[in-house]
């Protein structure tokens, strides 16, 4: 919300903005060289790597359920993009507005054009009361899949309970997905030892996205021969795309957007004291296999 | 000691004054009549008497007791009753209008009332669970003075009673009144335009500009020229 | 078919659902003539209070309902103390009740905010009852059957107050004209300050089973709520509070169908309907022409 609001202002009185977790695509422009995402790609790159499991996986009957705003759209559209590519039409796709609060009616309808996957693109609040309705209504469905449990997983969990995550799916994020190539800053487990005990709150990804922030104005300032804005963006130039932290590759194009991270598929599995998140795809970092359909 | 006395009353809207020194009393079951033409300030003194407008200055007195500053609903309770020019809640039955008529009576007194009111208008009866607001305007104004006597009044204050009737049910308010007074004894304020009301009541005031210009019993009032120009339409 | 009759039973259900949402709002409006611009945020304390019960108190949410009764008759007669005897002299009641309510909604949220934090809390759908129930063959969640039953039976209690009970003629006497009202002795005050209470009441009750509704509950859902009641309240009658009924299930049947059949529309629903019934019918669908002379 507030990065839409920073980005001209930054633009305009010739500052550099370092953001944390601004998404959008409509905030890159090539004239604007005052911009750095320091985590996440744009939302229009998350659901590459879930298309292609999709794919890959001869899921061929898509419901597509997303809020209008331009965070989930362009995810619903990237989606849509990639698997019409491989002849796969969602036998549902439709925007809902953002401060819907109750889809028990569209799961019913969703169920009725019974697909084999239901990808649910929403805020947090969309995402709980998505899960609360799908858990009540008692609908089921081969595969469910939600943004943020793999980001705020104690929020949702808290919410919506552990029973209602099993066998979905999400992005996984640090620290549910951890680096181990680590060449600049704390690995996760040192952070989140560090982190628990300083403030008595669990690490989550907004935690890591902002000591991630912190690492990369750390790096720049380190690095940078003059202390002007532009002198800056240059330093962080030199060294895009060789730094890994426990966010993993920070790499940035020309315009400022982060393109070193991408978001694997994982997968709620019940284990006998909760639930574990692993990763199913892609193979080369699964920690485990997805268990399609869910039981 | 009179059953209402106004003194010097002073009273009206805000800031806009209306009535500069109304002086009025109303004896025991007396029937008095306010006259006036639209705007001279009857129904601003009626509701001034009901505590339903702000008193600038003057004292208004019933049984002796000062009612001044006292609420509306307390004045109520003393035994004064008013019928405005709706004088009924429209969106209520006819049933409920009168239940509300007797609101601080307990339930035994009230069923004992309605009964009573039931007898001496058989027209509302049959009407019992009809919207108020559905009735004609001879039956409104019936159930107006039923709702009024529910609380067995020892003064009404009736405002108009003739607004918008026939003079066929004028006389038949008319009648009826007389008749009810007659069984009840309760004391009558009744402000009107119509003449009809004069040979009704016992003794009257005219007011004009919120100041009375004229008052007496009956025979003054009919030979007063005012009186005489402006409602029998006689020039000396 | 089988999406139609499942939108339609949902949509009645959420529609009575929504119905008491709106209720207290318009009785308010009923009696005060005021737009209790903080109706919405009286409905999220209310919920509050149910996320309290059972998530520190670990009772059943429903419990919460005699205590918040209790509470916001309390906070009821406050407010009608506090603020309306004033601004009925005032030299404009309906603009400053508007700016004056806005105000405490602004003070709810803020104040709910420090109390609670910003994030969505939520109760287990479960607490009410497990499952689904079925109905003309189509299977709804428990949950749902029992807070459109427990709205029906508040708004029962309120059609009973209003129609059975001799405050409930005054009540009614009072939104007829309050001076006519005050005329037949009744004290206008302590009756209004009454369904202020009430109101309120109401509202909170509508919040205990919001989670269970609406989803997630978080501080800033006040305002959406007091919109939306007040588009349920115009489309029935405005001041005709049993009129609300209608507008509620005219809402939740409009937001059910639109919602499956042409999703993206749904928010538009009660703004496009509350639009056609000003064009169409501006006293609401129940309002009557009532002659007051």
């Amino acid at each position: 919300m507030l990065t839409s609001v920073a980005v001209p202002i930054a633009q305009e009185h010739k500052m550099l903005l370092f953001d944390p977790t601004g998404t959008s695509a409509k905030f890159f422009s090539p004239h604007n060289p005052y911009l750095v995402l320091t985590s996440l790609p744009t939302s229009g790159v998350w659901p590459t790597v879930l298309a292609d499991f999709l794919i890959s996986h001869k899921i061929n009957k898509v419901a597509v359920i997303y809020s209008a705003n331009d965070f989930n759209q362009s995810q619903a559209e990237t989606l849509k993009s990639k698997l019409e590519a491989a002849k796969i039409k969602p036998v549902y796709y439709h925007a809902v507005p953002t401060d819907t609060s109750n889809y028990t009616v569209l799961i019913r309808t969703i169920e009725a054009t019974h697909p084999k996957a239901l990808i649910e693109f929403g805020y947090p609040t969309n995402d709980i009361a998505f899960l609360q309705n799908l858990q009540a209504s008692g609908a089921k469905f081969n595969m469910v899949f939600t943004i943020f449990p793999g980001q705020q997983l104690a929020l949702i969990e808290k919410n919506v309970g552990t029973k209602a995550l099993e066998y979905t799916y999400t992005y996984p994020t640090p620290p549910l997905l951890v680096y181990n190539k680590v060449n600049y800053g704390m690995p996760m487990s040192e952070f989140e030892k560090i982190y628990t005990q300083t403030t008595k709150r669990p690490v989550d990804f907004l935690t890591v996205a902002g000591y991630n922030a912190g690492l990369i104005i750390q790096k720049t300032l380190a690095t940078s021969k003059e202390f002007n804005q532009l002198a800056l963006r240059n330093a962080i130039n030199t060294f895009s795309g060789k730094l890994f932290t426990l966010n993993g590759l920070f790499k940035i194009n020309n315009e400022g957007a982060q393109i070193g991270e991408f978001l694997p598929v994982g997968q709620f599995q019940p284990t006998k004291t909760g639930i574990v998140l692993h990763v199913v795809y892609p193979q080369n970092i699964a920690t485990g296999k997805p268990i399609y359909p869910a039981p | 000691m009179s059953l209402l006395e106004v003194q010097s009353l002073e009273s009206g809207y805000k800031i806009l004054k209306v009535l500069w020194g109304i002086d009025l009393n109303v004896e025991q079951k007396e029937r008095v009549i306010l006259l006036g033409v639209n705007g001279a300030g009857k129904t601003t003194l009626l509701k001034a008497i009901m505590g339903l407008l702000k008193i600038f200055n003057g004292k208004i007195y019933f049984e002796g007791k000062d009612i001044t500053h006292l609420r509306t609903d307390k004045r109520v309770k003393l035994g004064i009753a008013y019928m405005s020019e709706i004088g009924i809640f429209p969106n209520l039955t006819v049933d409920e209008n009168l239940e509300l008529g007797a609101f601080f009576l307990d339930s035994k007194l009230t069923h004992q009332r309605k009964q009573q009111m039931y007898e001496y208008f058989q027209d509302l009866l049959s009407h019992k669970k009809a919207l108020a607001g559905s009735l004609s305007g001879g039956q409104r104004k019936m159930l107006g003075i039923a709702k009024l006597l529910m609380s067995n009044p020892k003064l009404v204050v009736l405002d108009e009673p003739s607004n918008g009737l026939s003079p066929k049910f004028v006389k038949l308010i008319i009648n009826i009144l007389d008749d009810l007074q007659n069984k009840e004894q309760f004391s009558i304020l009744i402000a009107e335009q119509n003449i009809a009301f004069l040979d009704f009541a016992q003794r009257g005031y005219v007011i004009d500009n919120g100041k009375v210009v004229v008052s007496g019993n009956l025979s003054d009032l009919k030979s007063n020229n005012i009186v005489k120009k402006a409602y029998f339409g006689i020039e000396n | 078919m089988e999406l139609f009759f499942y939108a339609l039973i949902s949509g009645i259900l959420y529609g009575i659902f929504f119905a008491l949402v709106g209720i207290g709002l318009n009785l308010i409006f009923g009696v005060m003539r005021m737009v209790n611009l903080a109706h919405g945020d009286f409905i999220m304390l209310g919920a509050f209070g149910a996320w309290l019960a059972y998530s520190k108190l670990n009772m059943n949410p429903l419990l919460a309902i005699p205590i918040e009764i209790f509470i916001f008759m309390i906070i009821g007669f406050g407010v009608y103390y506090a603020f309306v005897p004033r601004l009925s002299k005032s030299r404009d009641p309906e603009m400053l009740s508007f700016i004056l309510f806005f105000g405490i909604a602004q003070i709810i949220e803020a104040l709910a905010i420090f109390a609670f934090g910003n994030n969505q809390k939520s109760i287990p759908f479960s607490t009410l009852g497990k499952g689904s129930i079925s109905i003309l063959s189509q299977s709804i969640p428990f949950s749902w059957v029992v807070s459109a039953a427990i709205s029906l039976l508040m708004i029962g209690f309120v059609y009973y107050y209003l129609y059975f009970t001799r405050t409930g003629y005054a009540t009614r006497a009072i939104m007829s004209s309050p001076e006519e009202a005050s005329s037949v002795g009744i004290d206008v005050s302590k009756i209004s300050a009454f369904a202020m209470g009430i109101g309120l009441s109401l509202a909170a009750i509508a919040g205990v089973l919001a989670p269970f509704m609406i989803g997630s509950i978080d501080p800033s859902i006040g305002a959406s709520l007091t919109t939306t009641s007040f588009a349920i309240v115009v489309i029935g009658s405005l001041g005709k509070p049993i009129g609300t009924i209608l507008g509620g299930i005219i809402y939740g049947l409009a937001m059910m169908f639109m919602q499956t059949y042409l999703a993206s529309w749904t928010n538009l629903v009660p703004y496009v309907i509350l639009i056609l019934i000003l064009l169409v019918k501006p006293s609401g669908l129940l309002g009557k022409k009532v002659r007051n002379a």
